[in-house]
């Protein structure tokens, strides 16, 4: 790497980026990037990811949103200092997913190789501050390239992906946050990835905001009034607020099919016993394998937004 | 005296509005829920029987259809009794059976909800 000035600060991710495997480290690095960018001077900072031997689809697409949010604040682009010296995999993974478009960087050809038939292809990703239907038709475009017909799975996958878009677009990002000049650049953005697996027919589709939180946002919602007695009777944190959000949707039918939204993005786990969403916001983690009951979590360190996998078979057509 | 039969007003979701519907309100992005309930809106004061076809898009989310078809009950333009003899939602594939379902409870919920 070149010389840097001393006044450089150097962030890390750690070896093994992975929201899944890593979380604590991964989310502490992400979340060093939001403090810098957030600072009204930011200092002149590096994020360098020599030392990355793993990366996973979530860290990779909450790492594009967090230098996505730079650029777009400070206007200006990032660019890659020592790209020859990244893992192979972890930059083959992010040159698929359009990391480098982002930056506005030339890979040279050289520098870009290909993974064998057992690696996951990581799709192009998403971001709009809109709900955009043609996005998840394009995403489900580009999975059928590398897998063939989702069949009836191709209808199953947009309704909760268009629940999750607009979860973020219209409840994530309350008017107070984005009464700065800095959040209005960025906007209610939302960021999609898809990952396709050809030779075990699984897809991985991720969406992640970096909003105020499902359970950040609970208490000044109109489910608010209906659920507070259950979310404290069962202890008012964070992992019981999500909890009892998709619980409540599961139930209801009623006004305005409030509250639906987060019970739909569950329910497309259910049509598979392999079939897994977790989601994670602020200090929560939310976790569904098939039918079996769900599993929350409480995490230490926050996740600043919200992020929302499925992991799911694609049924042979 | 003659009767006629009134040939209801077709309309292809897919083919006249979006096959990508979106979200519930106009301001947060192209083909909502809101926006087709201005199109359920004006064929209801044009024709008098409208069926809705909901087969050929890429799917619905729940918000969507709500704001749609319960939002129409909620606008308070026709009584529902009315809308259940002129409007008609159909799913001519299986697989689109599960949103025409949606639908009748959504205006279901939406009337009783504007009733209580």
């Amino acid at each position: 790497m070149p010389a840097l000035r001393p006044d450089t600060l150097r962030i890390e991710p750690p070896e093994i980026f992975s929201l899944n495997r890593n979380y604590a480290d991964s989310v502490d690095f992400l979340n060093k990037i939001r403090e810098e960018t957030s600072k009204k001077q930011t200092r002149r900072f590096v994020v360098d990811l020599q030392t990355t031997k793993h990366i996973g689809p979530a860290a990779g697409l909450c790492l594009v949103a967090e230098l996505d949010r730079w650029q777009r604040i400070n206007k200006k682009k990032l660019s890659p200092l020592t790209l020859d010296k990244w893992d192979l995999n972890v930059r083959r993974y992010l040159f698929s997913m359009g990391f480098f478009q982002l930056l506005g960087t030339r890979v040279p050809v050289s520098l870009r190789t290909k993974g064998d038939a057992m690696s996951p292809i990581w799709l192009p990703y998403f971001s709009s501050t809109i709900i955009k239907g043609t996005l998840p038709k394009i995403l489900r475009h580009h999975i059928e390239r590398q897998l063939g017909s989702l069949g009836d799975l191709r209808q199953a996958l947009y309704g909760p992906l268009i629940e999750a878009i607009k979860n973020a677009v219209e409840h994530a990002y309350p008017d107070e946050l984005l009464q700065t000049p800095d959040s209005q650049r960025v906007g209610p953005r939302w960021w999609m990835l898809g990952v396709a697996q050809p030779l075990h027919r699984r897809i991985r589709v991720i969406i992640f905001d970096q909003g105020t939180t499902i359970p950040g946002s609970l208490p000044t919602s109109s489910l608010w009034e209906d659920i507070k007695h259950m979310v404290l009777s069962r202890g008012d944190t964070d992992r019981d607020r999500i909890a009892t959000a998709v619980q409540y949707g599961k139930t209801r039918t009623g006004l305005e099919g409030r509250g639906k939204g987060l019970a739909e993005m569950v329910g497309l786990a259910e049509r598979d016993p392999t079939n897994h969403i977790r989601i994670y916001s602020r200090s929560g983690f939310y976790h569904v394998v098939g039918n079996s009951p769900f599993v929350s979590e409480g995490r230490e360190v926050p996740l600043s937004g919200t992020l929302i996998q499925w992991d799911l078979q694609v049924p042979e057509t | 005296m003659l009767e006629w039969d009134v040939a209801a007003e077709v309309y292809e979701i897919a083919r006249k509005f979006s096959d990508t519907p979106g979200g519930r309100y106009k301001r947060l992005g192209p083909y909502s829920g809101e926006e087709f309930r201005d199109v359920l809106v004006d064929l209801l004061s044009k024709n008098e029987e409208v069926e809705v076809v909901l087969d050929g898009t890429e799917g619905y989310g729940s918000s969507f259809l709500e704001e749609a078809f319960g939002g129409l009950v909620r606008l308070k333009r026709w009584p529902v009794e009315e809308l259940g003899k002129r409007l008609r939602v159909v799913a001519r594939n299986r697989s689109y059976a599960l949103y025409a379902d949606q639908v009748s409870k959504f205006i279901k919920d939406a009337a009783t909800h504007e009733s209580g």
